[in-house]
């Protein structure tokens, strides 16, 4: 059998056509969607935690609020809360197409899994070094950013990695309705036009996005594991 | 000093109302060591997060230096709590801090000046033996390292007052042995009142000057650390001085018919440790003297001893012989007498 290296060049350049701009659009969604909604998940997983009962903040009904907001919109279906949240897209960027329009909606859809598993993990931070703490005259803010936080800092890094990881599978779906990235070429190309290498290819490099994401996440806890 | 008025405390759990502190009284002179004994849920652990407010009672009033600190705002307790430092029996150190950092803690929250908090931890390092370990994490320490740590913690801004929640009750004997001579001369040299809270004998043995027996939400039992140990008048004092109470074995009274026996437990204290008392006794009185078990021990400088002893003889020797050793400062307590 004769292999023709022009004919695989050819090839593999239109596949690259297709496949790179939409890793650079995924990146840029991912990216984006991960800052606002850990900034978002923080501040309610943070709050989420001290607001408890016998915590240092006190408020069952700030609480109470705050966690049944958490899990409506936890169990709203994702595919379902971007057509909810268009107005809102539209309202912030402008429109409801294309990459950065689906920050808006990941952002809010990631935002409530990232304040409960942030939640856990500053649960986790022994109560006995919160009191020592307060016991030598620590405020609030201070217990939350020199104890909780870097106390529960090795699993926090985790929560972020996975975190990204969720982003980026979701980010598929909401190319699925003009999102753009990896999940808008899988869909156009591999699904509706039977390209399946076009659907393989986006698949590899998913694949190698989620194991470089996760390996520099384990290192990065690792490093600040000092326990 | 501490003032502890009328103070009270209850939870309300699945079996009702536990009443954690009922009406405790208690107060606490400058540079004393204070000890608390109890067993678990006897409410200590309650009535020592009191005085620093990180528990809330219910009623009552603790006075530090005269101020109630019930009735601080939260950034006047804060400022209240800075003057009191906190050990605990699981260190409560941050792991994820180098043992620089965790001693640096109080004074980096009390914004002090990097420059002022090294020269402080520096010299806190020393205090506490703990110098070449200054960049370690704690998991690399031991467990008496470990509440070095905490200790020296506690000591970073100066406080007047040091609350000991079972400082040592996860160490092994040796290292709670030099803790509590760390704890010891923390006292001495800086003149830190401590109160120590403790389920243990030994440590009240070896650290305090005075001591407060609490059962279930209530002071049963307090006084100077000798006068309890030599003569404990609650049940709850007699179970924690069990190790050193001469305890009565079975069948030492078998009547050897010649006259009256008693088992006496003779109690003495100080000097007359040092007096051949009970030999004179048999010297003067027409009784005979078995002595059955005996210890002495050294608390607070002072000797304690503990004596069981059968006296034989007759009735009215045997009360002259009791009577003397009474004049002679010795407490005896009649545990058995056999009236033949």
């Amino acid at each position: 059998m004769f292999f023709d290296f022009e004919q695989a060049k050819l090839y593999l350049a239109e596949i690259l056509d297709l496949v790179l701009p939409a890793i650079l659009e995924t990146l840029y969604m991912v990216f984006f969607s991960t800052l606002f909604s850990v900034i978002l998940g923080f501040a309610l997983g943070v709050i989420l935690v001290i607001t408890d009962k016998g915590h240092i903040w006190e408020k069952p009904r700030l609480n109470n609020l705050l966690g049944s907001i958490v899990n409506i919109t936890r169990s709203i279906p994702f595919i379902i809360l971007i057509i909810m949240l268009f107005p809102l897209s539209r309202l912030i960027v402008g429109t409801t197409i294309g990459s950065t329009a689906a920050i808006v909606p990941l952002s809010i859809a990631a935002a409530p899994f990232v304040a409960r598993i942030i939640e856990s993990s500053l649960r986790e931070v022994d109560w006995g070094v919160i009191e020592a703490s307060l016991s030598v005259g620590a405020t609030i803010p201070q217990v939350i950013f020199r104890v909780m936080i870097p106390e529960a800092m090795p699993s926090l890094i985790l929560d972020v990695t996975t975190t990204i990881i969720n982003i980026l599978g979701y980010s598929a779906m909401a190319g699925a309705i003009g999102a753009g990235g990896l999940g808008d070429v899988a869909v156009r190309y591999g699904y509706q036009r039977f390209q399946t290498d076009v659907l393989i290819a986006t698949v590899i490099v998913l694949i190698i996005m989620v194991q470089l994401i996760q390996a520099v996440g384990n290192s990065l806890s690792k490093r600040f594991d000092k326990r | 000093m501490i003032e502890i008025r009328n103070l009270s405390k209850s939870y309300i759990t699945q079996k009702g109302k536990v009443d954690a502190l009922n009406n405790i009284n208690l107060s606490v002179n400058d540079g004393e060591i204070f000890g608390i004994i109890g067993l678990s849920g006897a409410g200590k652990s309650s009535l020592v997060r009191c005085i620093n407010m990180l528990e809330v009672p219910d009623s009552g009033e603790v006075l530090i230096n005269g101020r109630d600190v019930t009735k601080l705002k939260p950034a006047e307790l804060r400022e209240v709590r800075k003057k009191i430092g906190m050990i605990f029996q699981h260190f409560n150190i941050l792991m994820n801090s180098t043992v620089y950092d965790n001693i640096a803690f109080p004074l980096r929250i009390s914004k002090v000046p990097e420059k002022d908090i090294k020269k402080r931890v520096e010299h806190l390092l020393e205090v506490v033996e703990l110098t070449e370990k200054r960049n370690v994490y704690p998991a690399q320490l031991s467990g008496g390292q470990k509440q070095r740590v905490g200790i020296a913690r506690s000591l970073a801004n100066n406080p007047d007052i040091i609350l000991s929640d079972e400082a040592t009750s996860a160490l092994d004997p040796t290292t709670t042995e030099s803790i509590l001579n760390l704890l010891k001369s923390i006292n001495q040299q800086f003149g830190i009142t401590i109160l120590v809270i403790t389920h243990e004998m030994n440590v009240i043995k070896k650290l305090c000057d005075k001591v407060a027996v609490m059962e279930n939400g209530l002071i049963v039992e307090m006084g100077s650390v000798i006068d309890v140990f030599s003569n404990p008048k609650t049940v709850t004092s007699k179970r924690f001085l069990k190790d050193m109470m001469a305890e009565l074995p079975g069948g030492i009274l078998n009547g050897n018919s010649s006259g009256r026996e008693e088992v006496i437990r003779a109690s003495f204290v100080g000097e007359i440790t040092s007096k051949p008392v009970i030999s004179q006794m048999i010297k003067k009185f027409d009784v005979d003297a078995n002595i059955i078990s005996g210890n002495i021990e050294n608390i607070q400088n002072t000797q304690v001893g503990n004596l069981l002893i059968k006296l034989s003889g007759n009735r009215e020797s045997i009360v002259a012989a009791e009577k003397y050793l009474v004049e002679n400062n010795v407490r005896i307590e009649v545990l058995k007498a056999d009236v033949l």
